[in-house]
């Protein structure tokens, strides 16, 4: 697979982000994987797709991202594309409280649709607007906290902590795939049976994984 | 109304009353007692109507206006259904008075042995003022809610014990009345059947709001998610013109009036870019030279007023065909991406099994290319180029669209064979275009009539 690709990589982890329309996700996926940032980037229509390989826990990990588009018609189509995704950045606008408020709506939707071991980071972007901040960062902090995800407030104007962000979660991911591979090798078989749904997801996009995480999701 | 249903149980009262009063027949011993009660019953019929009017209206009125509160939120709404509740009542009734009435005369007549004939025209007078009566009631008992609900800030409790003190009072007018047996009929039982009444329009109006939790205004239904006011200053970044303030204005102005005219889909990202051709053809009657030197302000408001509302006349025409591309879930863009999937299976047969074996889904490119008639693949000043084609094509357009993608996506055939689905992915959704002229689109533009013509019997197999 990837027969293309010149590059070698040990992972592949595929990982979406979601969130309201405008607050950010686009920029943030450009900051990490192509060091830009524009002020007035177009609206996202349906999903867009970026790549970058770095090294997580001394291994390479090519981290392929799927950009939504944030606005609710959009769903139907967005929604297929959490299907086999490792990991979400769920992203929110700092000035914008109505943002943070629909957090809980797009948790259900990837609770509905994603995979139930699904790796989820809220992200508070925008955090150079100070003048306009909306959300309090102990807010999103205590929210995080009661539904189990990791946070982290980021600026991909200012490119502040979005490295960060990307590598905790990717992290986060790789620490769950070697610790499942690791109990997969002594039992495997009831961890083949358990992940059965993710063999349907390499089928379809068949350069997913090149090595260990076809048996993790 | 139950002056029907409990018509028959009074009529002995009316009749005796109405005997009474036509009596120049028999002689009578009490004379001065009997004219008295007919004055008394006379005004009694007209006082127990009015009373009988302003109860209905205050009940109804109230009625309605509840219903409409728990439906819309709104107080504009709920005055306004109160006020029409109002107008529509204060007519139907008088005239169901005078049908009501003329029923039970017309009963007793039939049902009496002893057959009086009442004077036809003291009847009809009687009527007439009955009639006059209750509409005068039912507005001033309607009146109520709606002036509550006009002077009171938090309405609905305050109109519901408004109308909950005016039965009271109605009830106690009534009841100082009844000394006339006629207002036993017409007040009814004063205020408690009422007070009950009122409870369970307050209950069903909490009911219904409980289930309509999301009955948002439609300013938030229409900038819910992805908002017209976010995405104008993000139209076209490339071209320095439509950073102009006064052209995102009327973008939005544009785009507002179109959402609210097709509530069905609303406002769908994407849409914002479909504007702008027609915006750039418009204004340039008026606005010469490169597009990057145009100024708005060069326009007096009338010009600009003309141009918003040609370019909403285009769209509306432009995407009447294709409304349901921008339903729920798109069904109509699923359906064109199929179609363009069978369609380059057909006539590229290497390409298209090349991306089904890197497990590529035309959705993934293809969906933005019909979201946005591919405006946003190509260079801007091509796009009037485009434009021409589409609107040539009319009704036909959507169809013809899979045509024309089918050429534009086959310009890098042989390119795409070899590559994998991550780089497929990038190029597809990243074409090289910057750089095309006019050349390189007429290219694709004449290459859509071959194909067109080209696949075996066209003619049956259309994709």
């Amino acid at each position: 697979m990837g027969r293309g690709a010149e590059e070698e990589y040990d992972y592949l982890f595929k990982v979406v982000l979601i969130g309201d329309s405008g607050v950010g996700k686009s920029n943030l996926l450009s900051r990490f994987t192509r060091n830009e940032f524009c002020l007035e980037s177009k609206s996202t229509i349906g999903v867009e797709f970026a790549t970058r390989t770095l090294e997580v826990e001394g291994r390479s990990v090519k981290a392929q991202i799927w950009d939504t588009a944030g606005q609710e018609r959009y769903r139907a189509i967005t929604s297929a594309y959490y299907r086999g995704a490792l990991g979400a950045l769920l992203v929110y606008d700092v000035t914008k409280p109505t943002t943070f408020e629909n957090v809980s709506r797009w948790l259900k939707e990837l609770r509905d649709h994603a995979d139930a071991n699904i790796v989820i980071m809220l992200i508070g972007n925008k955090t150079d607007l100070k003048h306009l901040r909306g959300v309090a960062t102990e807010d999103a902090q205590g929210y995080a906290e009661k539904e189990g995800l990791s946070f982290i407030e980021t600026s991909a104007l200012e490119a502040t902590n979005v490295e960060k962000a990307f590598q905790t979660i990717l992290s986060e991911i790789y620490r769950i795939i070697s610790k499942k591979s690791l109990s997969s090798s002594h039992h495997s078989a009831s961890a083949t049976v358990k992940e059965g749904k993710t063999i349907a997801v390499t089928q379809s996009q068949p350069s997913t994984t090149n090595s260990l995480c076809c048996t993790s999701s | 109304m139950d002056s029907l249903g409990t018509s028959s149980n009074e009529m002995p009262i009316n009749h005796v009353e109405i005997l009474a009063h036509s009596n120049d027949i028999e002689a009578n011993p009490n004379q001065d007692m009997e004219e008295y009660n007919i004055e008394y019953s006379e005004r009694a019929q007209c006082l127990g109507a009015a009373v009988f009017g302003a109860k209905t209206g205050l009940f109804i009125t109230t009625l309605l206006m509840m219903a409409i509160e728990a439906l819309d939120e709104n107080i504009i709404a709920m005055l306004l259904s109160g006020f029409l509740g109002l107008v529509a009542g204060a007519c139907s009734m008088p005239i169901e008075e005078f049908v009501s009435v003329d029923t039970e005369v017309a009963q007793m007549e039939v049902h009496d042995n002893k057959h009086y004939k009442v004077d036809e025209d003291d009847k009809l007078l009687n009527h007439f003022q009955a009639s006059l009566a209750s509409a005068i009631g039912f507005s001033i008992g309607g009146m109520v809610p709606v002036l509550a609900a006009v002077f009171i800030k938090d309405y609905k409790l305050l109109v519901i014990s408004v109308a909950m003190l005016a039965l009271l009072v109605f009830g106690r007018i009534g009841s100082v009345l009844t000394k006339s047996k006629t207002l036993v009929r017409r007040t009814g039982d004063d205020g408690d059947g009422g007070w009950i009444t009122m409870a369970t329009i307050f209950g069903f109006n909490e009911l219904i709001r409980s289930h309509h939790p999301a009955t948002a205004p439609l300013d938030t239904l229409l900038y819910s998610g992805g908002s017209i006011a976010v995405d104008c200053p993000r139209t076209v970044p490339e071209v320095s013109f439509f950073q102009q303030q006064q052209v995102q204005k009327s973008l939005e102005r544009i785009l507002y009036t179109w959402a609210i005219r097709h509530p069905a889909s609303g406002y769908v990202q994407g849409i914002n870019d479909l504007v702008t051709p027609f915006l750039v053809v418009f204004l340039s009657e008026y606005l010469k030279g490169a597009i990057d030197n145009w100024s708005m302000s060069d326009l007096s408001s009338d010009q600009i007023s003309n141009v918003e509302a040609d370019c909403y006349w285009c769209l509306s025409n432009l995407l009447d065909g294709m409304q349901d591309h921008y339903t729920f879930a798109q069904p109509g863009i699923q359906r064109l991406v199929f179609k363009l999937k069978e369609l380059v299976r057909r006539i590229d047969d290497p390409v298209s099994s090349h991306m089904e074996e890197q497990g590529l889904e035309f959705l993934q490119f293809a969906f933005r290319w019909f979201n946005c008639l591919l405006i946003r693949e190509v260079p801007f000043h091509l796009v009037t180029r485009l434009w021409d084609t589409y609107l040539a094509e009319g009704d036909a357009l959507p169809d013809f669209l899979v045509y024309i993608f089918a050429s534009f996506l086959l310009t890098w055939s042989e390119q795409l064979q070899k590559l994998d689905f991550q780089e497929l992915v990038m190029i597809l959704q990243h074409l090289p275009t910057k750089k095309w002229t006019h050349q390189e689109l007429e290219m694709v533009l004449s290459l859509v009539e071959g194909i067109y013509q080209g696949i075996p019997d066209s003619e049956d197999n259309r994709v």
